[in-house]
């Protein structure tokens, strides 16, 4: 007795319930061997055809970007800002010139230098600063001259802190030291 | 009951299969079609591409020193903080201390001095528009007869207000 006489032989019930699940599978098996295949061959194909399309549209512009790019890597190595950096192999170095460009600055103002300290370098937003303290007694006008000579200098030196103190009793067109203690940072930057 | 397939059926059956088969080979060759008439092209592409994508990339890595210390330059240092309250001082007021903090969150002062009034000291220092969140720490009279009062103040730079 093959399947289809065993089948023959089931009660009406039987083989209804055989034909309602058995159909629709045999369909869906069907669909689906035939289906899965070609939709992933359109799939793989609609992919990569979107991806050449916008590799190509994007090709035509090319030139123009890589020429905007040159420019902006051009400029961006000759930027003045790098000067700005003490250019030193470790941040000892870096403190050591940040030193000498102060009393030198200190001197030049006049000032009567009590003290100068480093500050501990640190990391800043992927920068390293090193600082130093100074404390001296400078007059209104030398002080004025230092704070302008430090922002005209080559490198960047930036005072973070700021103390200055004149004598409580003073006379008119009076010029007294100040006591001034300042806090200067300067950044190093060792790949240039 | 006969569960035999006719000669119609089976040819009906064997056509479905040619038409797939034929549909997959159709589709397989204009894939390859596709990529061979525009292979060079899309490799051209993607090398200069590819290309554009590392010199952006060599921007931005070697470019990012320069841009932080330009954002650092462009924040206010305690230097600007004194050059702010040099010019917001009122002509009758004068500072004997002034310590001026650059923080994250701004130019801190903290000033200690003398002043005829307090309160035309603060609305000097408000009207100048350099500094924000003006306090008075502190006011006492500097000497019986002496008419002018000494005075504790803090203060914040405001942003705008750097030269």
């Amino acid at each position: 007795m093959n399947l289809a006489e065993r089948c023959a032989a089931l009660p009406l019930a039987s083989r209804r319930a055989v034909a309602l699940l058995l159909v629709p599978l045999s369909a869906v098996l069907l669909v689906a061997a035939i289906w899965t295949p070609i939709a992933y061959l359109r799939g793989s194909q609609v992919d990569w055809r979107n991806d050449a399309i916008e590799t190509l549209s994007s090709a035509q512009y090319a030139p123009t970007v890589q020429a905007a790019l040159d420019q902006q890597l051009a400029a961006m190595r000759s930027s003045p800002l790098w000067s700005k950096f003490y250019k030193a192999p470790d941040s000892t170095a870096a403190a050591t010139a940040l030193h000498a460009d102060l009393s030198a600055l200190l001197t030049s103002a006049q000032a009567s230098v009590q003290s100068l300290t480093p500050i501990p370098s640190e990391e800043q937003a992927g920068l390293t600063r090193v600082g130093m303290r100074f404390a001296a007694s400078i007059r209104l006008n030398d002080l004025q001259n230092l704070l302008t000579s430090m922002s005209n200098h080559s490198h960047y030196l930036r005072v973070e802190r700021l103390i200055v103190t004149a004598p409580q009793t003073q006379a008119p067109d009076e010029n007294p030291p100040l006591a001034v203690t300042m806090d200067v940072f300067g950044y190093q930057h060792g790949d240039r | 009951m006969s569960f035999a397939i006719g000669t119609r059926e089976r040819y009906l059956a064997w056509s479905a299969v040619g038409l797939v088969f034929l549909y997959i080979v159709v589709a397989i060759g204009k894939g390859w079609l596709d990529r061979t008439s525009v292979g060079d092209d899309l490799e051209k592409a993607r090398v200069q591409t590819t290309k554009i994508e590392q010199q952006r990339a060599l921007l931005v890595t070697e470019g990012r020193p320069i841009a932080l210390l330009h954002e650092v330059m462009l924040q206010p240092s305690a230097a600007d903080g004194l050059v702010a309250i040099s010019s917001a001082l009122p002509h009758d007021s004068w500072i004997y201390q002034a310590d001026i903090r650059a923080l994250p969150s701004g130019v801190a002062v903290n000033l200690e001095g003398y002043t005829s009034s307090s309160t035309s000291l603060l609305q000097g220092l408000e009207g100048s528009g350099r500094l924000e969140a003006i306090e008075l720490v502190e006011a006492t009279s500097a000497g019986v007869g002496s008419g002018s009062e000494r005075v504790q103040l803090k203060a914040r730079l405001r942003r705008r207000a750097v030269p």
